[in-house]
């Protein structure tokens, strides 16, 4: 199969999209799941999960044994259709068009699919403007001819009259001006011509529209005018239309000879259906169904927040245990069935909804696609170097970069094939020296522009998962710098801690975006969210941090100035000559801007009172210390953390001084991100001594970098550094002091944690690691 | 390949009725085209299967092989078999043609098969060992299957259920007659007793040096020869111009050939007319004899000749003696002789034919009379030994026999076994056969120990069946030479008159031209 990387189980014979559609990808029957009341099955992820490659993998795959329709619904091509006859068109009823034109060129089992419903109503629509000159009308009209069934000796809709009624209306144009409107003319034609079948076809389905009282001429003239009335109006009638289409497959299915010649579910698939085209395609799916109208069309949808959208819920809070939700690493198949009770209309749509994860791949997974991708990258070498194996160095650098991989993928399907394409054209020449941010700097063309020049696989990452996938709700004039807020905001923990960054940079701007809307946003767009970091996915994070480090911002900023005036003035022991970005470079240099947002943190927290409550450090000071780490003030961290160590500060606990170590040590490093020597592990081992202070300074020193490197995690866990935590943390206690017992116990539990590889701080976005 | 097959032949409610009904109609056509043209024979009963159109095999269960005039007989038979299945037994087969297509064929099956019953029926309540089973065997029109046949009795020779110890019947002279014999005796050494076949070539000749022909076989009908010898003994002393030979060419049939054989023997005075042949098709067939036999008939009258020897099968023989009696010839009287094989002839004879062998319709004596020898006439005993006191024993023992038989066939004790009609003599022959297999089996199986006595120790004991041993059958004594063939067996000349369309007995002939000797001793050197 093409492109499956993942979907094992989805596709596989007795997988949820085999069972839904009736059909395995090989054409085999299955047996159907649910029905006759189905689910609109929402395909739920962010970015680069695979959604759209999902879909594309049903159509292809599937599409050979049942009709399957597939739209995008952010493609413009409907909005631009619909706007050169706004009057007779929208881009819903161009889509159902679109869909429509693929039912009918269905020529598997049962031949194509007829639609003489939705023709007679889109027909309708058309003819509906009242202002419109009749030969523009008309044209309108005639634009649907390739929806017409043909009908067949045997029966069908209009007989063989189908070439009387295309010349009847081809006379319609000839006998200008008309002497009834164009839409009474029109259904005149059709219904003098309608066989008993198609009569009682649209009777069926136009009788029942609101107003029509059984009447389908009636009917299609209602729709016709609530098309044109807009609003509420048009999107009943859109909405009826689309019924329309449903009803014409399930007719085609579920007469005598659809039964016979068919089988399985047809399926209409929806990309990017989270958009406004998309909701109001999926929107009367679920109403109609609600209310007891089904049929057998797999509705199957892409949506990237995790519950599906918020239009599926009435309020959001008390709606969001009635949907289903399942994943493919659940195992089995869902067990969805509609809530009993409710009334139609007042319930929330999600009741008819079947959310689906998209699943993340397993380490296994993982190794393959690298292996497949590095294949692809060396190209025939592999073959020539025969059964010589591979050097020893290529197989530890084999192993640093799928352990990267694995930490900065997280499973995210696009992040492992595009860093698997990175690595096959790495060289890796010291394994040792090898962190994830090499990975992230390797070259990789572009698949759009093959022949382009090779970009860094982080700036790829970015553009296909940030720039081209900006929010729906973002306005417009947030588009240009949506980026650059994401990059500030990856040095954020939540809160006011991102408020703050965004309010320093948005200070010039007329409109801007609070943190707590960008969150949203966020998640709108199916970014997970984390309670520790703004930025709640890890892979994205060291994206846009590392595209912080590298930002240049704009010499003598504003900003910029007031963090490296902040910076060399006010801080806790900040300011002296082991900062190394306090060298006046401003913003102006790599890594200028990462300093400078972390400065301006750390003075927002240094302002307050230092032992103020800080929801992710514990402490406000903490909070700034961490921030000074992080913008290479160590030693101010270090003094921070003696100080409030409870041997000095008698008011803090013992459990309140290793959290805050936790949440200081958890600040990023810029040093191999700078690709500066990186002293951290030496120092942690004691062999690189701190310059002056007395041992309870010295031993918090060596204990602050060997955590600090171990929860950095942009290189493989040294087993040995962590063998030395219960040592430092031993020696702490070798004055008399409360807590004691605390040490002892975390250093076991830090051992057994370093053990399984684990963070010593857990949180949502570390998940993977270990 | 197995999804495509599935996708377009499976993949939907219509596809499956349509790929059921197409493979229905496949499996019908095969069903119905490949047994017909590749599969196995089809079977007519148990151990009898279709060849050809014939059922060819050997049945002893009661299967009638299409003939319903041995239906009862055949259904005796079983009856008897199933008796005696699960006591020590041993089995004779009964192999002739058994699907004949005349009625007057089919009549003589059934006189055959009857004969062959009565005297298994008979043995059976003997009150010695082992008991006798009898199976039918069909060989095929003419004997034309034979092979099959053997095989199949080879097999059940070698079976120790079965038995099979003798093989009889053969009631026509034919090449494949000739061949199944010679393979049953010299190939699978079974024992085979001949009792309806009467050609030279199915018998061993006489002679101390001389080795047998066929090992093992015994006869209870006189040859051709022995036949014609009675009948020249019987009409005395005639001069060769007073005879004149007819004789049939038609190859393959031996017993055509040995009956032309013994009629051409020297006989005194003038030399007469030679000898006139035709050719006929087949056995039963008369084909364009007729015209041959007009023409034969005016040389005939032309000549000096009064009694004609007929060396032919009987469809002929009839055929013959009509144009003879047609040609005008100055009221010249004939006498036709014929052989055995004529003993049926009256069956083909319609009430026109007996007309037309009266002649005119006034004259005291009829214009052609057909005389032939019968291996056995039931009146034979009782007229030879008219008016004698104290009839000899080679009469009296006969008659006695033939009176048990009559009585067995009277009071239906036997079961139901259809009309039965000695006057042919068919069945005396075929039971006086079967007897004979009977005493030898018993005589062996004095000898040897066990309940059955092997194969090699039945055929051993034809040429002690003889003096004390001799068969006292209902056709006469059967005292056999140790080249098996019957000493001195009277053959009864019997003479077809029109007057009473009636078989009339006219005298016993000898052989050897007396009667046979007292107690039956087989003199030496023959």
């Amino acid at each position: 199969m093409s492109d499956d990387l993942g979907f094992g189980k989805l596709l596989d014979d007795d997988g949820l999209v085999a069972r839904l559609l009736g059909k395995t990808h090989k054409g085999r029957n299955r047996p159907l799941l649910y029905g006759p009341d189905l689910p609109v099955v929402l395909l739920t992820g962010g970015p680069g999960m695979g959604k759209g490659r999902l879909l594309r993998c049903v159509r292809e795959e599937f599409g050979r044994h049942v009709p399957a329709a597939h739209l995008d619904c952010a493609a413009p091509v409907y909005a631009e259709r619909a706007a050169q006859h706004p009057t007779t068109r929208s881009d819903v009823t161009e889509a159902l068009r679109e869909l429509a034109v693929q039912f009918g060129a269905w020529g598997g089992d049962g031949g194509a699919i007829p639609v003489p419903r939705l023709y007679a109503g889109l027909v309708a629509v058309a003819a509906g403007d009242p202002l419109a000159a009749s030969a523009t009308g008309l044209e309108e009209v005639r634009r649907h001819d390739d929806l017409l069934p043909r009908g067949s000796f045997w029966g069908g809709i209009l007989h063989r009259a189908f070439r009387a009624y295309l010349a009847a209306l081809a006379a319609l144009l000839a006998a200008q001006p008309l002497a009834t409107p164009l839409i009474t003319a029109i259904l005149d034609e059709l219904f003098e011509r309608l066989s008993s079948e198609g009569r009682a076809a649209l009777e069926d389905c136009y009788g029942a529209y609101s107003g029509a009282a059984g009447h389908p001429r009636l009917g299609l003239h209602a729709l016709s005018v609530d098309f044109q009335q807009g609003g509420e109006g048009r999107a009943n009638a859109e909405s009826f239309l689309f019924r329309a289409l449903r009803e014409d497959v399930e007719a085609a299915y579920a007469s005598v000879r659809g039964r016979m010649a068919r089988a399985g579910r047809p399926a209409v698939l929806l990309d990017h259906a989270d958009n406004a085209l998309g909701r109001r395609l999926l929107r009367p799916v679920l109403l109609d169904r609600e209310s007891g109208h089904h049929d057998r069309v797999v509705v199957c949808a892409t949506a990237r927040r995790a519950d599906g959208g918020r239009f599926l819920y009435r309020s959001t809070d008390a709606d969001a245990d009635t949907v289903t939700a399942w994943g493919p690493a659940d195992g089995g198949l869902p067990g969805w069935r509609r809530a009993e009770g409710g009334v139609p209309g007042l319930v929330a749509p999600a009741r008819g909804v079947l959310l689906v994860r998209m699943p993340t791949l397993t380490t296994e997974q993982q190794n393959n696609e690298i292996a497949r991708l590095q294949g692809h990258g060396r190209g025939g070498a592999a073959g020539t170097r025969g059964l010589g194996g591979h050097p020893p160095g290529e197989h530890a650098s084999r192993l640093r970069v799928e352990s990267g991989i694995h930490r900065l993928s997280g499973g995210r399907p696009r992040f492992v094939t595009r860093l698997g394409e990175g690595a096959a054209a790495l060289r890796v020449r010291e394994p040792g020296a090898f962190t994830d941010w090499d990975l992230l700097d390797a070259p990789v063309r572009s698949r759009d522009e093959p022949e382009g020049r090779p970009v860094p696989v982080a700036d790829l990452l970015l553009d296909d998962l940030i720039v081209r996938q900006l929010p729906e709700e973002l306005p417009p004039e947030q588009h240009d710098h949506w980026l650059d807020l994401l990059t500030h905001l990856s040095v954020a923990h939540t809160g006011p801690c991102a408020q703050w960054l965004m309010q320093s940079w948005q200070e010039g701007r007329d409109v801007r975006l609070s943190a707590y809307r960008i969150d949203e946003l966020l998640a709108d767009n199916g970014w997970p969210r984390c309670s520790r970091h703004f930025i709640g996915d890890r892979g994205l994070r060291h994206l846009l941090m590392r595209r912080l480090y590298g930002m240049r911002g704009p010499r003598g900023a504003r900003v910029g100035d007031e963090g490296e005036g902040s910076g060399g003035g006010g801080g806790p022991g900040g300011g002296t000559g082991e900062d190394p970005g306090g060298s006046g470079g401003g913003t102006g240099v790599r890594g200028g801007v990462w300093r400078v947002d972390h400065l301006l943190l750390r003075d927002h927290f240094a302002s307050r009172s230092p032992a103020a409550d800080d929801d992710q450090c514990g402490t406000a000071a903490a909070h700034a210390a961490h921030h000074h780490l992080a913008a290479g003030g160590v030693d101010a961290a270090v003094d921070h953390l003696t100080g409030a160590f409870p041997l000095r500060d008698s008011t803090r606990s013992m459990r309140e001084w290793c959290a805050e170590l936790l949440a200081i040590a958890g600040a990023p490093c810029a040093a191999p991100l700078a690709g500066e020597p990186d002293d951290r592990h030496a120092r942690a081992l004691g062999e690189a001594p701190p310059s002056g202070g007395d041992w309870l300074r010295r031993r918090i020193d060596r204990l602050l970098h060997a955590v600090w490197v171990y929860e950095d995690r942009t290189r493989p866990v040294d087993q040995a550094l962590a063998g030395t935590w219960r040592q430092l943390l031993d020696r702490l206690t070798d004055e008399e002091m409360p807590g004691t017992e605390v040490l002892t116990r975390m250093a076991g539990e830090w051992a057994q944690l370093a053990q399984e590889r684990q963070p010593l701080s857990a949180c949502t976005c570390t998940r993977h690691l270990g | 390949m197995l999804n495509w097959l599935y996708n377009h032949l499976w993949a939907t409610r219509l596809k499956k009725a349509v790929s059921i009904l197409a493979a229905a109609a496949v499996v019908t056509a095969v069903a119905i085209l490949v047994p017909r043209s590749v599969g196995g024979p089809d079977t007519c009963a148990d151990g009898v299967e279709k060849h050809g159109g014939e059922c060819i095999g050997v049945n002893g269960s009661g299967y009638d092989f299409g003939t319903p005039e041995i239906t009862a007989v055949s259904a005796a038979i079983a009856a008897e078999n199933r008796r005696v299945d699960d006591r020590p037994h041993i089995t004779v087969a009964m192999m002739l043609p058994l699907q004949p297509e005349s009625d007057a064929e089919r009549k003589q099956l059934r006189s055959d098969v009857q004969g062959a019953y009565l005297a298994q029926y008979r043995a059976n309540r003997a009150e010695q060992k082992p008991l006798l089973r009898l199976v039918l065997a069909n060989p095929g029109r003419n004997y034309g299957q034979q092979e099959r046949i053997v095989d199949r009795l080879a097999a059940l020779a070698s079976s120790t259920r079965h038995n099979l110890r003798a093989v009889t019947g053969f009631n026509l002279s034919l090449r494949n007659t000739v061949a199944a014999v010679d393979r049953l005796t010299n190939e699978l050494r079974i024992p085979v007793l001949i009792s309806r076949a009467s050609a030279d070539e199915l018998a061993n000749a006489e002679g101390r040096e001389r080795t047998p022909r066929f090992r093992g076989l015994a006869r209870v009908i006189p040859t051709n020869r022995q036949q014609a010898e009675a009948l020249a003994a019987f009409h005395g002393d005639l001069n060769d111009d007073e005879t004149v030979l007819v004789r049939d060419t038609r190859p393959d049939d031996v017993y055509v050939a040995s009956l032309a054989r013994a009629f051409s023997r020297d006989e005194p005075g003038r030399a007469g007319a030679k000898d006139q042949e035709f050719l006929s098709p087949s056995i039963s067939d008369p084909g364009e004899t007729g015209n041959d036999f007009s023409l034969i008939g005016h040389n005939i009258c032309q000549s000096r000749a009064t009694v004609v020897y007929f060396a032919g099968r009987p469809v002929h023989l009839r055929l013959f003696a009509l144009k003879l009696a047609e040609v005008p010839c100055h009221g010249k009287k004939y006498k036709v002789v014929s052989g055995s094989g004529a003993a049926t002839l009256d069956r083909y004879m319609s009430d026109a034919d007996w007309k037309k062998l009266l002649g005119d319709e006034g004259a005291k004596e009829p214009t052609v009379t057909v005389q032939y020898t019968a291996p056995g006439h039931p009146a034979a005993w009782s007229a030879a030994a008219r008016g004698a006191k104290n009839p000899p024993a080679h009469l009296a023992e006969p008659g006695r026999e033939l009176r048990e038989l009559r009585r067995l066939v009277a009071r239906e004790e036997a079961g139901d076994i259809g009309p039965v009609d000695l006057d042919d003599s068919r069945t005396m022959l075929v039971h006086d056969g079967v007897r004979t297999i009977t005493q030898a089996v018993f005589l062996a199986n004095a000898q040897s120990a066990g309940t059955v006595p092997p194969r090699e120790r039945v055929s051993a004991q034809w040429s002690r069946l003889e003096s004390a041993h001799r068969v006292a059958g209902t056709s006469g004594w059967v005292c056999l030479t140790n080249a098996g063939n019957p000493y001195d067996k009277p053959v009864a000349v019997v003479e077809l008159d029109p007057r009473t369309r009636k078989l009339r007995f006219v005298g016993l002939g000898w052989p050897e031209g007396r009667a046979q000797p007292k107690d039956c001793v087989v003199p030496s050197g023959t």
